[in-house]
């Protein structure tokens, strides 16, 4: 059994779903968020990575590194010059990557409560489903959104439709990258080593 | 000038600090314990500004 009770305010006001008016924005910026994530992952497989029969290797750059090295000289005296040594290191160590994701986000808006609806509604002890003769009362508000409070009925149906205000502030920063991101850079980076090359038989470089 | 990245120095395995933009752009950067500079060689340079032209434009949603 169900008995609905309706103390409308105005009958002419349309009722708003307040939850989707909250969730909605919520729901945006997660799925913004998922989109983000999605296309910096992508990003690092096609530029950082290359497969390989179904292997992901690591894009190498080559980089110099150049240092003072003594050099023997036929007169007895030494003399210091620049030696320059090349060593790899993964592409993805030197891009400046972070996430980019939301951080806040600010849904805002008055409402106008135009009707309180009282539901008298049969539930079972638990509250979960109808039962007959356990009568419990559900409340629902209705309202809408809008600044102007003096408008007639005719210009109110207007309003509704043309002037609902809703404002959604979202914030969006760099965030720090992922642990997984940050473990692999970190694995890289201590695995740089330049390539030195040994001396032949003859002890020369 | 605030550093954001470092890359370990091959040679004493302190830490470089280097801008990312710099660096692509041919500019060398000093380990501050040995002195030896690191930079990046010319034929990398191109796949390094390629890539980072790519994720800055990834930043800005194009």
């Amino acid at each position: 059994m169900k008995r609905t009770t309706n103390r409308r305010k105005n009958p002419e006001y349309r009722g708003l779903p307040l939850h989707e008016l909250v969730s909605n924005p919520l729901l945006a910026v997660v799925k913004a968020n998922e989109r983000m994530a999605v296309q910096q992952v992508k990003f690092l497989l096609e530029t950082c990575f290359y497969e390989r029969h179904g292997v992901y290797h690591p894009v190498l750059i080559v980089m110099s590194i150049t240092r003072g090295g003594i050099q023997p000289s036929n007169g007895g005296t030494s003399q210091i010059d620049p030696v320059t040594m090349d060593f790899s290191v993964p592409l993805i160590t030197i891009l400046p990557l972070n996430t980019l994701g939301v951080e806040e986000t600010t849904v805002d808006f008055s409402i106008d409560v135009t009707s309180y609806f009282e539901v008298e509604a049969d539930l079972d002890e638990e509250g979960r489903g109808f039962h007959p003769g356990a009568a419990t009362t559900k409340s629902q508000l209705v309202g809408r959104i809008g600044r102007d409070h003096e408008l007639s009925h005719e210009e109110v149906e207007e309003e509704v439709s043309d002037d609902t205000n809703i404002s959604v502030e979202v914030v969006a920063v760099d965030m720090p990258l992922p642990k997984g991101v940050v473990t692999l850079l970190d694995a890289y980076s201590k695995a740089i080593y330049p390539t030195t090359e040994e001396p032949n038989s003859d002890g020369d470089w | 000038m605030n550093y954001e990245a470092t890359v370990p120095c091959p040679q004493c395995q302190t830490p470089i600090p280097f801008e990312p933009r710099a660096l692509i752009s041919g500019i060398g950067f000093s380990c501050p314990k040995c002195q030896a500079t690191i930079a990046i060689s010319g034929p990398s340079r191109a796949v390094a500004k390629e890539s980072l032209e790519r994720l800055e434009a990834l930043k800005k949603g194009r």
